[in-house]
């Protein structure tokens, strides 16, 4: 790193850490706020509903920032990264999102909650069809697939801090710090010292603000990192497209690149009189071909000690660029330093689908690595336009909040307000990081890094590197909001229908000790179980929303929506339909050896997983003990008569 | 949009959203012939496409496939929001137990 750019860094990273140090003053502000709400309200409908009076503002931005998770901000852009413009087709179904995922029950779930009284989804279960058992069941599918979607979050947090104060000198200090401290330790020991570090100061202070301040806490929160999500995109939007020349130059170069090779290389360098470390990242330049340029780019730190000349086995990715990219290989040269090394016996593989390939990354399937069929084969297409709409109805962190919302018009608004949000974030992402391509080529070396990557090298280069802060809080205000939703949602779960079904008798200050331990002991086990965490994100939210969705959307469209629904046959779809998540996972890991999930006839095990849940409470409805009829009526009102059944 | 009745018919209130319910689900079922109907030719063969096919800068397939439905879509939720959807008046909250 030359002076200047040490310089630069460090400014980003000063300039980073107050707008980060100010957006957490702020989060604090509002959940002090929020606690001295709770006072003179009942503490279960205040802490976990918000007393039910949600406004047109707090719902639509709630519920806008809970959807738009570190899955949108993290996982999504390390996608489009890794797979082009095929991304668009893989979000299509986000396009009747807003409509389908809140209209779909958003009314019935208000109404029935109002008139039973509930305050979670498995307690909505257990009161409208009158058995303890759906609400059992509810409560274990809840707690253990949202676990999934918590874990995702707090890795994707700890990544974003890890960029966003790597170049902060207190922050490297106390990086040391916890290595020394820690590396003896089994198990959390063998994490990095840095994620350890920001997973740590993460966990801490979202727990401990969702804690202090309950759902209102969360909401308040929410409406300020929806706008700060909002802002950030179209900031990037602004910078990413000034710097790649305009849009049209960026689609044409992405349209010549190829995916990049995979393998190990052997190092060689001319002068070994003293010691060499070269940076996770650093980049080097190989004999030009015919028609591509190709560079080398290490995965991996290397430590050259003194006298030593030859590296042998480094693990490195070879990046080919159209020698026609001007835009690409400026931004490589200049990030190649005369270190004096070369990469040697360089033995890499290709993708199995999209290598040297022109055309792979502005077209459907995609490239991927380890499938002769491409990212996106058009039956899994169908499978996400599928998954996107009905599995984001059925999420329960999103149930919560239309349980909340307090009357109809609110709604309506909210509908049209969160359509036009999620117009403005999701497509802008895409053409932001399809450009990132062209701006910061080789980031398959670390892909879920590359948001926070991009804010700081955007920022950088147009000499506003303050802007890196808020620019990265967008995400990590993303990952925060969904946070707090996932925690308030687990704990609520355990609370409600655990702890108060057997003690109904417990007091107000009783609950409350109950409440605030459970947000912290849930939060402790998401930190521990995250510290070695698996590599994409988007594996781990999909298993979590998919598995919420498998088990929850038929069971609560029918507890809404069919008046002959029976208690035993929602117990039966909730299981069949989590249970066939898991075994699709199940097979998906015994055959590709790796956390995902198994396609049958290219179907992702969502559509599955639903069939499965709907057939066996059709059948199972059949024969078993019907529902109270004064339940029906209460819920459904004098239906019988009306439809003319007899 | 008609005005909300004084005291809350649960069935009358049940029928409306389950109508509600199905036109929704056929508007995504009309998104989704759109979407994956088209794209699943042209975005499937814009691979072979030199020089890429483009239009404001995109390629051609992600405009016609996903801009313009998105827009469409927009255009019927804001519809669908503020002429179809009915107004239902909310149930007193009940004490919690």
């Amino acid at each position: 790193m030359t002076g200047a750019d040490f310089m630069l860094a460090s400014a980003a990273g000063n300039a980073a850490l107050i707008s980060f140090a100010l957006y957490m003053v702020v989060v604090f502000v509002l959940a002090g706020l929020a606690n001295r709400e709770q006072s003179g309200k009942s503490f279960l409908n205040e802490y976990f509903l918000g007393s039910r009076n949600l406004g047109m503002w707090a719902f639509a931005f709630t519920y806008a920032a809970t959807s738009a998770s570190g899955g949108s901000f993290m996982g999504f852009p390390s996608l489009i990264y890794t797979h082009g413009w095929v991304m668009a087709l893989w979000i299509a179904g986000y396009i009747i999102v807003p409509l389908v995922a809140i209209g779909l029950i958003a009314k019935r779930l208000n109404q029935v909650a109002r008139k039973s009284g509930s305050i979670t989804v498995p307690e909505l279960l257990r009161k409208r069809l009158g058995s303890d058992n759906v609400g059992t069941v509810a409560t274990v599918l809840l707690v253990f697939f949202q676990f999934f979607f918590l874990l995702a979050q707090f890795k994707a947090g700890a990544k974003i801090m890890t960029t966003l104060l790597g170049d902060v000198g207190v922050y490297q200090t106390a990086v040391v710090m916890v290595d020394r401290f820690t590396a003896p330790i089994p198990w959390v020991g063998a994490a990095e010292a840095d994620y350890l570090l920001c997973l740590l100061v993460f966990a801490a202070s979202v727990v401990a603000y969702t804690a202090w301040g309950g759902f209102r806490a969360v909401v308040w929160t929410d409406m300020m990192q929806g706008l700060i999500m909002g802002l950030g995109v179209v900031i990037l939007l602004g910078l990413v497209l000034t710097q790649v020349g305009g849009l049209s130059n960026a689609t044409q170069e992405l349209s010549r690149q190829v995916p990049p090779r995979d393998g190990n290389a052997t190092l060689v360098r001319t002068e070994s009189a003293s010691s060499l470390v070269l940076a996770k990242g650093t980049w080097l330049e190989m004999p030009a071909e015919e028609k591509r340029q190709p560079f080398v780019r290490l995965k991996e730190v290397v430590e050259f000690s003194k006298g030593q000349t030859e590296f042998v086995g480094v693990p490195v990715i070879e990046v080919r660029t159209s020698v026609e990219n001007a835009t690409e290989l400026k931004s490589i040269r200049a990030q190649v330093k005369d270190v004096g090394v070369s990469a040697q016996a360089v033995d890499v593989e290709g993708y199995q689908y999209g290598d040297d390939k022109p055309g792979v990354y502005v077209s459907a399937p995609g490239p991927k690595s380890s499938s002769g069929m491409g990212f996106l084969p058009i039956m899994l297409a169908v499978s996400f336009f599928c998954f996107w709409p009905f599995a984001g109805a059925a999420q329960p962190s999103y149930m919560a909040r239309q349980m909340a919302f307090k009357d109809i018009p609110t709604l309506r608004h909210s509908i049209i307000f969160v359509a036009l949000y999620f117009s403005l974030i999701y497509f802008p992402l895409i053409i932001i990081f399809t450009c990132g391509r062209v701006l910061l080529p080789g980031w398959e070396i670390d892909a879920d890094r590359v948001m926070p990557e991009m804010a700081t090298f955007l920022t950088s280069t147009a000499g506003v590197p303050w802007l890196a802060g808020l620019l990265v809080a967008a995400p990590f205000a993303a990952v925060m909001s969904s946070v707090d939703s996932f925690l308030l949602l687990v704990s609520g779960s355990v609370v409600r229908d655990v702890y108060q079904r057997k003690n109904p008798k417990a007091s107000e200050i009783q609950m409350k000790k109950v409440t605030y331990w459970t947000t912290v002991g849930v939060g402790a086990l998401a930190m521990f179980a995250m510290l070695n965490p698996p590599q994409f994100l988007q594996d781990l939210i999909v298993f979590g929303s998919g598995g919420l969705g498998a088990s929850f959307l038929m069971p609560v469209i029918l507890t809404l929506y069919w008046p002959d629904l029976t208690p035993r046959a929602t117990v039966a779809g909730m299981i069949s339909g989590g249970g066939a998540m898991a075994v699709f996972y199940l097979i998906g890991y015994l055959v590709h050896d790796k956390f995902s999930p198994y396609e049958l006839l290219s179907l992702h095990p969502f559509i599955w997983s639903v069939l499965v849940s709907a057939l066996v409470m059709l059948a199972t409805s059949k024969g078993s003990r019907p529902t109270d009829p004064k339940l029906v009526e209460k819920y459904f009102g004098n239906v019988v008569n009306e439809e003319g059944k007899a | 949009m008609s005005k909300p009745s004084i005291r809350p018919d649960t069935g009358a209130s049940y029928r409306q959203s389950k109508r509600e319910l199905f036109v929704m689900i056929a508007a995504w079922a009309v998104t989704g012939l759109w979407v994956l109907g088209y794209n699943s030719q042209a975005a499937y063969a814009a691979e072979t496409e030199t020089p890429v096919r483009m239009l404001f800068g995109l390629p051609r397939w992600t405009v016609i496939g996903w801009l313009l439905p998105l827009l469409v879509a927009n255009a019927f939720t804001i519809w669908f929001c503020l002429r179809f959807m009915r107004d239902e008046p909310m149930e007193v909250l009940p004490e919690d137990e």
